[in-house]
């Protein structure tokens, strides 16, 4: 058989300058042997012996640290558990793929907002009712532990929103490991430099606005310089207006959107007369040059707006940045009509701790709940966020010793009968995604808060009555508590 | 009978020719076993739960057209479409434009060449999410680099028109959200560039030294030589820069955030695909999403492969 020079034959033969198959094949093995001797290694740090969990949480830096020191806390305490801590981003999209591929990890942060998507997918456990979810053994086992294990998540340990949080349709579906209450944050140094009373901050929303307007400033050429206050700064909470004016986004049994309620448009309407007032292009101009939040370039931390809607953490971030700032928080400023100092209006959000469907170790993952949910494990880890305590009780060194000035606020905030949490429906983040696309033009001005919002409420309208069709279709009446899963159960 | 037995190599001719099957297959297997998990799996999976719904969480369940009927009733759909079909029908012919212009100034014996190929192409080489990051800031409607270049000539022409010309806030007004993502686009063309440039250096300079001779003027010379000459290439250059506007994603993703900025104006069909499939949980809308994307790929890429039969030369063909 003639071939060309250098032309390699099929029986494996190679010519000059070419590679032959066995030393193709070679090379791969040889690469393959060299990875399995000396490639990556699991963690090697795992003391032998030990039942080995995973725990994937959305903090990093300080938070993260923090909770990094409580799972080695719980690991120096334990001869039989070892918790592996990882922290990353997107982490609700990550949970869902690892339930659904039947991979999950044992323990789950997630913020409280999510607790309705998970729970009515059945995507995690319910740990309010042990016999059910984790079957008569892993209960018995508990209960030969703790004994009476409702010691654990008992509801009078916590406040009232505490213990919401985690509650859907009459089960619990994690434990609360940190919370916040959103409140104003105003610079004391900007209302003194203006001639407000840094002690008497606004309490009604007249009040506010008339503080905004002496603290908003111009440059010679007509640029704003500083501003009282900008309703988009940071931007987190599109849809929170019209609950100073006594409004909400959803009917009570979940069914109805509101937003175009009379009090949101009031609402609304009040966000549009900023952009009216200082000039809607002047703003956004004013508004591009602001720098990211954890950062000294922050516009409240640099003084370039006077007062912001903010959770507690704000505090270690000033505290990290610009720990000369004097600041104060109280809470955010309503309607005059409707302002009650014994019951403020405060959005409270939280970050959970969840036992997923299909994890490995339920038993170890609940143990590990348990030791979080310990009331010095929580205050410290309160402490570390700079937020308050879930805990209807917190030690009097809690107070005194927390690096937020204004903790003592943010623990009332958690007690007010008029706290709200995130619209509890499925369809929230879609719902969410309507204000965020809406407030450009309420923004900007391009179109009235009633037109847009009775916009919105129609489109999440649409929303809402399409996810109860599906809910209806898949389910045909069976409520949550008789589909639940169990522990080790697939989908 | 004997047409048939002289059709059938003999035993001894076709072992060598298996073994070079079976060794092909083995090579290129690491190919297969990949191109069949993640892409042709996956690819009949997601036709299956285009038909279900499916929240992932939940198992699916059959729901016949829903999801395609559903698309239809969408507004979010209409306007992602529409925002993509745009960003595609303009960033497509101008990226070609610039990109061959940029290939031709390169290829025209400019000195220090070498230099200007690598200064068009690091671009390509800066990951996706670094460069918006910067452009975030060259966009900035208070700090930002362009506007600082474009102020002070708008400050002229208004002084001459006796108005008040302020620079566009490039990311905060829906008007001007498009143009900014179009004008970033241009950013990583260096690798379009290449290939163009790679088809120019490809011309037989012969045909120029007759057009030349002919009395063809450059601008002639660029129409009847150089374009059919390269024309394969800017085909393929098109079809794929008209898929990879289709399925833009990262940049608006991080320059916008959720929903694409005001009015939903950077929200692109991809990112719509993405929030449907994992924040909104409606894995089997989602899917419905990919198939109908892919088969407007498919129709948009047949109707130019149609329209190449006219445009396109092949040498030797």
């Amino acid at each position: 058989m003639a071939t060309r020079p250098g032309r390699a034959v099929s029986g494996g033969r190679a010519g000059v300058g070419e590679v032959s198959r066995r030393a193709a094949l070679g090379g791969l093995g040889a690469a393959a042997v060299a990875y399995a001797v000396f490639g990556p290694r699991g963690a090697r740090d795992v003391p032998p012996a030990r039942v080995v969990i995973d725990y994937w949480e959305k903090w990093t830096g300080q938070e993260g640290r923090a909770m990094q020191s409580i799972v080695d806390e719980f690991n120096a305490t334990q001869d039989r558990i070892f918790v592996r801590y990882f922290s990353m981003s997107t982490i609700e999209q990550k949970a869902m793929v690892s339930i659904a591929g039947g991979d999950p990890p044992d323990v789950l942060g997630l913020w409280s907002f999510a607790t309705p998507t998970f729970a009515e997918s059945a995507g995690l456990l319910a740990i309010d009712d042990l016999d059910a979810s984790f079957g008569a053994e892993i209960a018995a086992d508990f209960r030969s532990r703790y004994g009476d294990t409702r010691w654990v998540f008992e509801p009078e340990r916590y406040t009232k929103p505490a213990w919401d949080f985690c509650r859907y349709k009459g089960l619990s579906w994690g434990a609360v490991s940190t919370c916040s209450s959103m409140a104003l944050y105003y610079n004391r140094g900007l209302f003194r430099e203006v001639g407000l009373d840094p002690d008497r901050p606004p309490r009604t929303i007249d009040e506010m606005d008339e503080a905004a307007e002496r603290l908003t400033s111009f440059g010679g050429d007509g640029r704003v310089e500083r501003a009282g206050f900008v309703h988009r700064e940071p931007g987190w909470w599109d849809w929170i207006w019209g609950y100073f004016f006594g409004g909400t986004l959803l009917s009570d049994d979940g069914r109805r959107a509101l937003a175009g309620s009379a009090e949101n448009v009031r609402g609304f309407e009040w966000l549009q007369s900023y952009p009216e007032r200082i000039g809607r292009t002047r703003l956004l101009a004013f508004q591009s040059g602001f720098g990211n939040y954890n950062s000294l370039q922050q516009p409240f931390l640099a003084g370039q707006v006077g007062m912001v809607l903010h959770g507690p953490f704000l505090a270690n971030v000033i505290e990290l940045f610009r720990p000369d700032l004097d600041y104060a928080a109280v809470p955010f400023p309503v309607e005059a009509s409707i302002y009650d100092p014994a019951a403020p209006i405060a959005l409270l959000e939280a970050d959970t701790l969840c036992i997923p469907r299909g994890c490995k170790h339920p038993r170890e993952a609940f143990e590990f709940v348990a030791f979080v949910q310990r009331g010095e494990i929580l205050e410290r880890l309160a402490r570390a966020h700079a937020k308050p305590s879930p805990l209807a009780e917190v030690s009097e060194s809690f107070v005194r010793t927390h690096s937020n000035r204004s903790i003592a606020m943010h623990n009332g905030l958690m007690g007010s009968p008029r706290a709200f949490v995130k619209p509890q429906t499925r369809v929230w983040p879609q719902y969410e995604s309507e204000f965020i696309a809406g407030m450009g033009a309420m923004w900007d001005l391009r179109v009235g808060a009633g037109e847009e919002l009775r916009g919105i409420e129609a489109r999440a309208q649409v929303l809402l009555d399409d996810a109860a069709q599906r809910h209806e279709r898949r389910y045909w009446g069976r409520t949550l508590a008789e589909r639940r899963p169990r522990a080790g159960s697939g989908v | 009978m004997s047409g048939l037995a002289d059709s059938i190599p003999e035993p001894s001719a076709r072992r060598p020719e298996r073994n070079e099957w079976r060794a092909g297959l083995l090579f290129i297997s690491p190919w297969l076993v990949g191109f069949v998990v993640f892409l042709l799996l996956p690819g009949a999976m997601t036709l299956f739960y285009s038909l279900t719904e499916y929240s992932v969480l939940e198992p699916p369940i059959f729901a016949g057209f829903e999801n395609y009927a559903g698309l239809f009733r969408d507004p979010v759909f209409w306007k992602v479409l529409r925002n993509t079909l745009v960003y595609t029908a303009i960033t497509v012919p101008v990226s070609t434009v610039v990109a061959i212009a940029i290939a031709c100034l390169l290829n025209s014996g400019v000195r220090f060449s070498a230099f200007w190929r690598a200064v068009v192409f690091l671009p390509s080489l800066v990951p996706l999410v670094a460069s918006a990051m910067v452009w975030m800031w060259i966009f900035n409607g208070e700090f930002g680099l362009l506007n600082a270049a474009i102020d002070p000539v708008l400050g002229v022409v208004g002084a001459v028109l006796g108005t008040d010309l302020l620079a566009p806030n490039w990311l905060g007004s829906p008007a001007w959200i498009m143009p900014s993502l179009i004008l970033m686009s241009l950013w990583s063309i260096g690798n379009a560039v290449v290939i163009y440039l790679a088809a120019l250096q490809d011309v037989p300079a012969a045909l120029y030294e007759a057009a030349a001779i002919d009395g063809v003027r450059p601008l002639g010379r660029f129409r009847h030589v150089t374009l059919p000459m390269i024309s394969p290439v800017v085909l393929f250059n098109v079809i794929v820069g008209m898929i990879a506007a289709w399925q833009v994603f990262a940049v608006p993703y991080v320059l916008l955030g959720a929903a694409g900025g005001p009015d939903r104006a950077g929200y692109f069909y991809t990112t719509y695909l993405y929030d449907n499939a994992f924040s909104y949980t409606r894995m089997g809308y989602a899917s419905a999403m990919a198939w109908v994307q892919l088969v407007v790929i498919l129709v948009l890429t047949g109707l130019t492969m149609l329209l190449s039969k006219r445009f396109v030369y092949y040498r030797g063909a």
